[in-house]
Parts: C-alpha cells; structure tokens; sequence
C-alpha cells in the first residue's frame, strides 16, 4: 500500500534571542509565530519574508524555521 | 507596571478586507521606509494566505504601547 503525503498547512517560525538566563548564562530564545503560511511558497520566499519581519525587531535572530503539515492517504 | 510594544502591519487583502501582522518588540529607531520595506516584501513574496485572498496592498502601520499595571496577583 502506497501512502500519498500532501501538504495543507504551514507555519514560519522565527526564533528569537530575548535575553540570556541569569543562573547559567544559557540564551533564552522565544519562537514567533506566524500561521497560514502557503503551503506552496518557495523556501526562498518564506526565508525573505522572516528575514524582513526579524530586521524590524530589536532581539536578535536565533534561527528561521518553516514547520509544513502532511496529510497522509492510502493511494 | 510593564510595557510591550507592538507593531501592526495592515495589509488589504483581494477582496477589500484589512489584514494585520503583528510583531513584538520593534525597535525602537524603525524608520517608516524600513517598515514600508517589510510591508512590501511581504507583498512581493506572497507567502501568507488569508480568507480575502493575497495580499495586494499596505494600509497602514502603527505601535502599539500596552502597559500592564498588576492590581492583585494570588
């Protein structure tokens, strides 16, 4: 049986450095999250897009990350 | 007390309808030809679906200051 993956839904999420911790010095990194992104963008565009809204904000930018949802069928 | 910033993009949407993208923390120099920049990737890339369609145009862009001043906390 041959399952099929199709994407439905994906989110960008920016992770952001919003301090370092007190007690051990390690970062404290916070995820923005920005839904509804299209399934079919281009990486290249999703990358764009982060990197224009994460140069409008004060903290620094840990990591850009693009989470797509799958919806498996039996084909 | 304390106080959040937010920046509010708003975007309209095919069928004539506001869309916001919201940001926490902004700097505090943004200039309005960055912000507009933003906005205008934004558009440009086309990544972000909504239930009015693309997004076709900027409507505007503000902060907005919340202050939280706690009255009773358990």
């Amino acid at each position: 049986m041959a399952v099929d993956a199709t994407k439905y839904d994906s989110d960008l999420v920016l992770k952001v450095q919003t301090g370092t911790d007190p007690g051990t010095g390690d970062p404290v990194v916070k995820l923005r999250r920005y839904t509804r992104v299209k399934p079919e963008a281009t990486h290249d565009a999703v990358y764009a897009v982060a990197e224009a809204i994460a140069g409008l904000q004060v903290h620094p930018l840990v990591e850009i990350t693009r989470q797509d949802d799958l919806r498996l069928e039996a084909g | 007390m304390e106080t959040t910033q937010t920046l509010q993009m708003r975007f309209v949407t095919q069928a004539g309808t506001r869309v916001t993208i919201s940001l926490d923390n902004p700097r505090d120099d943004l200039t309005e030809a960055e912000v507009t920049a933003a906005m205008d990737q934004i558009i440009a890339k086309n990544i972000f679906s909504t239930s009015g369609g693309d997004l076709v145009a900027k409507d505007s862009a503000q902060i907005i200051d919340r202050t939280v001043n706690v009255i009773y906390e358990a």
